[in-house]
């Protein structure tokens, strides 16, 4: 274990998907590594499916407004349609995420050049492409070879089956001759790497008492403490520190007593996700960077992604057995992914089928919409709606805006005194347009798979944990805050790791690719190691 | 006629932040909610109850301002507590409250749902196992992928820059 005036190699700021990943290549240099973690470790045995309050079990709410764990923090999301989502500990995003594995496409690396919107990033697919396959290997991905609406890709694990739910929705697809794939999903459907198999417990969502959910606690984190990383849990960094030369020294941080230590380093590497990210530097303002540590472009915090999305719901006259398997991996359509002018926007959107609830959460959302009635005819509502509902969610491309944006909000604050954030987020046109076109998909697909009514399509409401942008990578000082490898353009030892770097969103979930993105960072830094700082 | 007791709950929770008489409006609100039915218990069962209030004991500031608020407007209007008015005009004092206090009900809603649908005999009665998921897990049957076949004769179609 490190000591606290020890000077350290490279710390790494957030033990989630891309922290874990940062951590797990940079042990090859055998540099001295210590990443801290404001939250903490999640047993398998306090998983809410170890319990009968499975469905509503608050501390596992993807909110951190209604979680209110000690190491989250508020994030107002009133001027946001879209509600954001995290989780602050060891794994973040992934203990939550439903472990639905899409990569980029090659298009989405450059959409100035092909469509005339958004930006092009400073590297392409083909610079990825090695990192999604180291990550697959380590994460574990199942699917099925062929996909051709996506690159092809080695090494996958038998997919995910479809089940009734599944299988009923994709005649919808063949009836419209419309693409549709299993979902490449980062589950071991067979043992893998000490992991369990998948046994269809349902909610992903919730965590996975098994383990066959690839999350970075159970995946990257063991092998990169045995091969030496110090990881220190409960530890939040209120602060990135400078020297008198502009470099980062290291970070201020309160440890589990609350007691205040700065830890020093040579490399700052942050990997907080698209809003802590973006948060900590802000909070790391000084009469060098008096808006932000790193934000002489004033783009720190900018450029808010967070995906369009679309939520509709069909029901069925016969039972879909929907909600046993995991719930977010069943398939995918990738037909209205790629640009297509006539259809009146720019870019696309993935379909994905998702898995019906369980007996609660359908409860519930009947409740909610004025489904289910109150009285006599509760019972008769609940019977014609549980098991018999499959889902699309269209997740599309949200081009990058400057005014979405996330800020320090001096109206709340952590349990350490650490301003909250606010989210300031609003659907663009081309959103809105491609919003209406993913509805009316949605819902001929389900009316073709034979459901009796859909619901209308909704738009708004809908959690996301793909908070994207507000670091943007590029190579212009003045229109991004790293450059194509992640080192902040103002201070030379302090890198960024995580989804904060995207320019765009694509229209898929982003985890495998922040992840391959954090593996790319640390490959440049160990083939840069001499004169990392020029 | 509503199947509850229009007579004071006899609950077993150990939880004091409602009084009797709104630990009774409570029930009497669960079992308007969700009745009985065959072997469907009511929502305003004992037990299914006792869970309700430890839950709602987290938001008992709300909920009792919801409770406040069903008892006042229920005595000026029908000059009548809550529980002995009828169920229609139960039931549009409700649909009132809807609009009034929306944030009482969502929450009211939400934990009655919660707190039933995880009953081990209503789960039963719907033909389910009671229990958590892990660690038995469910079986999903095989996939018969020679649905794929139409997609599998397509060409690929992502763009290559």
């Amino acid at each position: 274990m490190s000591r606290a005036d020890e000077i350290v190699d490279v710390l790494i700021i957030g033990a989630g998907a891309a922290g874990a990943a940062v951590a797990h290549s940079l042990v090859d240099t055998r540099m001295k590594i210590l990443c801290l973690e404001q939250g903490d470790w999640v047993r398998p045995s306090d998983y809410p499916t170890n319990g009968r309050d499975w469905e509503s079990r608050p501390d596992f709410s993807g909110s951190p407004n209604l979680r209110r764990r000690p190491a989250d923090y508020p994030i107002d999301d009133s001027a946001s349609p879209i509600k954001p989502v995290n989780f602050n500990g060891v794994g973040g995003g992934t203990i939550l995420y439903m472990a639905h594995f899409p990569r980029f496409h090659p298009s989405d690396f450059c959409t100035r050049t092909l469509d005339g919107v958004g930006d092009d990033w400073p590297i392409s697919y083909q610079n990825l492409e090695p990192f999604f396959a180291a990550n697959d290997r380590v994460m574990g991905v199942a699917g099925l070879p062929g996909d051709p609406a996506c690159p092809p890709k080695d090494g996958l694990l038998p997919p995910v089956p479809l089940g009734t739910l599944g299988e009923t929705v994709a005649r919808g697809f063949n009836a419209l001759g419309w693409h549709w794939w299993p979902s490449e999903s980062a589950i071991a459907t067979v043992p893998y790497h000490g992991r369990g198999a998948c046994l269809n417990l349902g909610p992903c969502a919730s965590g996975c008492a098994q383990g066959a959910k690839a999350s970075v606690d159970i995946t990257y984190w063991p092998e990169a403490i045995r091969r030496g990383v110090e990881l220190r849990t409960r530890c939040r960094v209120r602060e990135i520190t400078l020297d008198e030369r502009g470099m980062a020294r290291g970070a201020v941080y309160f440890d589990d007593a609350g007691i205040e230590h700065e830890q020093r380093a040579h490399v700052v590497i942050v990997a907080c996700n698209g809003i802590g990210t973006p948060r900590l530097l802000l909070n790391s303002s000084s009469g060098r960077f008096p808006n932000g540590l790193a934000n002489s472009s004033g783009l720190v915090g900018r450029n808010l992604m967070l995906h369009c999305m679309t939520l509709t719901q069909g029901t069925f006259e016969r039972p879909l057995s929907g909600w046993q398997g995991p719930i977010g991996c069943s398939l995918w359509s990738k037909e209205f992914y790629e640009t297509d002018v006539s259809r009146g926007y720019a870019r696309g959107y993935t379909m994905e089928i998702l898995r019906g609830s369980g007996p609660v959460a359908t409860a519930q959302g009947g409740l909610m919409r004025g489904a289910l009635p109150w009285g006599q005819g509760h019972h008769a509502a609940f019977r014609a709606m549980f098991d018999r509902t499959a889902t699309i969610v269209a997740v599309g491309e949200d081009l990058p805006e400057e005014t979405n944006r996330v800020t320090l909000d001096p109206n709340t604050s952590d349990s350490h005194g650490m301003p909250g954030v606010k989210v300031q987020y609003r659907l663009g046109d081309n959103s809105l347009r491609m919003l209406a076109h993913a509805g009316q998909r949605a819902t001929e697909v389900l009316q073709a798979a034979g459901a009796v009514s859909v619901a209308p399509t909704l738009t708004e409401g809908i959690s996301s944990g793909h908070a994207m942008g507000t670091t943007r990578m590029g190579v212009d000082p003045e229109r991004s805050v790293t450059n194509a490898w992640g080192r902040c353009h103002d201070v030379r030892n302090l890198f960024i790791a995580d989804s904060s770097l995207f320019v765009t969103a694509g229209g898929v979930n982003p985890t495998s690719t922040l992840q391959a993105l954090a593996l790319y960072v640390a490959d440049q830094i160990k083939m840069r190691l001499d004169n990392l700082f020029d | 006629m509503l199947p509850v007791s229009n007579s004071p709950t006899h609950l077993i929770g150990t939880d004091r932040r409602f009084g009797e008489a709104q630990q009774h409006l409570l029930a009497v609100l669960a079992g308007l909610m969700i009745p009985a039915e065959a072997e469907l218990p009511s929502a305003a069962d004992d037990a299914i109850m006792n869970e309700v209030l430890q839950e709602l004991g987290s938001r008992a500031t709300v909920v009792a301002r919801g409770l406040d608020r069903i008892a006042r407007t229920s005595a000026e209007t029908h000059a009548t507590p809550f529980p002995d008015l009828d169920t229609t005009s139960q039931m549009a004092l409700i649909a009132r409250l809807r609009r009034e206090d929306p944030e009482f009900l969502r929450i009211f809603e939400t934990v009655v749902a919660a707190c039933y649908y995880r009953d081990d005999r209503v789960l039963r009665s719907h033909g389910l196992a009671a229990g958590p998921p892990f660690p038995d897990g469910h079986t999903v049957a095989p996939t018969d992928w020679t649905l794929l076949e139409p997609v599998r004769q397509r060409k690929p179609f992502f763009r290559i820059p």
